[in-house]
């Protein structure tokens, strides 16, 4: 009997090694990719069949070319477009989305007192990157004086969005990829998906990982070639985005001129290199990453410790890392 | 439990594990291995062949809106060696080699990738 008992007992340890290694055996990998919002959107969802994997990468590439229509500055016709064309003119009747996304990109207006600000169309109109054109003091200077998210009125009854300056543009730019990114992994996850990941050009939403195990998130080092990381970041969070200097940007003799433009300045801040935020969904983590480039280092740090599940990673002009409190458990740098 | 008892445990332990660490190796090999560079221009793949491939020295050259992106297959590697984009994003990227990365050229729409195996220490 005793030898029986030892062999039920060593079947049982045999039963749970084979079935540890065959945990999710059943899920499969698939990947899709396809472009818009002018840049790359890759889709990788684990899944038990083929089928079910690419009904989710065609609801995620409609819902994602449908809010684009609504929310980009440069479709002719975009909620956004129409707003612009009738600054100084008329309030403009928007979807609830795009309502929505205003109120949000207002609400980081004033949390960020005006460091990030959806009106700093005219700003980045007058910078040319592709033809590496800096502007004078002057264009700067007037261009400045059409940036103020305050002048944009929101009627919430009505659901209309009103610039009260002719020459105002909006641009949604620095939050509307993360929101687009967040639904589409929403109507994916509506769809019966629970594994997989989002990514709009660097704009990340996690889903669970079918191992448990934290999404391991590599960061781009700042001056180093693409694809060389200089920390790694080990997360359970939903969204994880990074802005940096080196995404587009061309030298005016030792001045970066990259995209990322200081709304109240007008000018490209010079003392930081990238910012990476943690955070429950990309919308907030796209928000952040680029608002958070116009704070000193140490200011950045200090405004995410109040973000519940909210953290921050700096690498400032000298290379040197700056980590909130709770990026320091989530984070390997790279020696 | 008796002296006997043990040393079968013990046995079917070590059975246990050993074939559990020889499962594990010679997939992860065997997924590292598989490994696919994979090639598309507007979402069209154009190519998908074998990481590894002993030799090889091809390049594809994709035309599109800003004119050409030539593309180097190497023997453990893709690159983009050449594109007539005006941010060289592409190029500065050097050589893919490992399972996970990828070069993306926007402005022709051309996307490489390294698909498949275990050998990534990163998920994006």
């Amino acid at each position: 009997m005793k030898n029986l008992r030892s062999i039920i007992i060593a079947t049982l340890l045999l039963f749970v090694l084979v079935g540890c290694s065959s945990q999710n055996e059943e899920l499969k990998v698939y990947n899709n990719h396809f472009f818009a919002m002018d840049t790359l959107v890759q889709i990788t969802v684990h899944s038990e069949d083929s089928d079910k994997a690419d009904e989710a990468f065609q609801l995620a590439r409609e819902e994602v070319e449908r809010l684009e229509t609504k929310l980009s500055a440069h479709i002719e016709g975009s909620d956004v477009d129409t707003i612009t064309k009738n600054a100084g003119i008329e309030p403009v009747e928007v979807s609830e989305e795009t309502f929505y996304l205003l109120k949000k990109g207002v609400e980081y207006g004033e949390k960020t007192d005006g460091k990030f600000d959806i009106t700093i169309g005219p700003l980045l109109e007058a910078y040319s990157w592709s033809n590496q054109v800096v502007p004078t003091e002057k264009e700067v200077q007037q261009a400045t004086q059409l940036v103020d998210y305050k002048k944009l009125i929101l009627d919430e009854d009505n659901q209309t969005a009103f610039l009260t300056e002719e020459g105002m543009t909006l641009d949604l730019g620095a939050i509307a990829k993360g929101f687009i990114v967040d639904k589409a992994a929403e109507i994916m996850m509506d769809h019966g998906i629970k594994y997989g990941t989002v990514d709009g050009g660097g704009d990340v939403y996690l889903m669970d990982k079918p191992d448990g195990t934290p999404w391991r998130i590599g960061i781009q080092h700042p001056r180093k070639q693409q694809g060389e990381f200089i920390g790694i970041v080990e997360t359970y969070s939903n969204s994880v985005v990074t802005s940096g200097d080196y995404e587009r940007y061309f030298m005016d003799g030792k001045t970066r001129i990259h995209h990322i433009i200081d709304p109240i300045e007008g000018l490209p801040p010079q003392n930081v290199q990238s910012v990476t935020i943690s955070a429950p969904n990309a919308t907030i983590a796209d928000t952040l990453s680029t608002a958070l480039f116009n704070y000193s280092p140490e200011e950045a740090v200090s405004f995410v410790e109040d973000f519940d599940g909210v953290e921050v990673l700096v690498v400032d002009s000298e290379g040197q890392i700056y980590k909130s409190t709770g990026m320091q458990e989530k984070v390997t740098i790279n020696k | 439990m008796k002296k006997g008892d043990l040393i079968l445990i013990g046995i079917v332990l070590v059975l246990s594990l050993s074939g559990l660490a020889l499962y594990q190796l010679y997939f992860a090999s065997h997924e590292i291995e598989g490994a696919r560079i994979v090639i598309s221009q507007n979402g069209d793949e154009w190519a998908s062949v074998p990481l590894f491939e002993k030799g090889r020295s091809e390049s594809i050259v994709f035309t599109g809106p800003v004119g050409e992106t030539v593309v180097i297959l190497g023997e453990d590697f893709a690159t983009v060696e050449h594109s007539d984009c005006p941010d060289q994003i592409c190029v500065s990227f050097g050589k893919a080699k490992r399972p996970g990365q990828t070069i993306t050229c926007l402005p022709n729409r051309v996307f490489i990738r390294i698909e498949g195996g275990q050998g990534q220490d990163i998920d994006i």
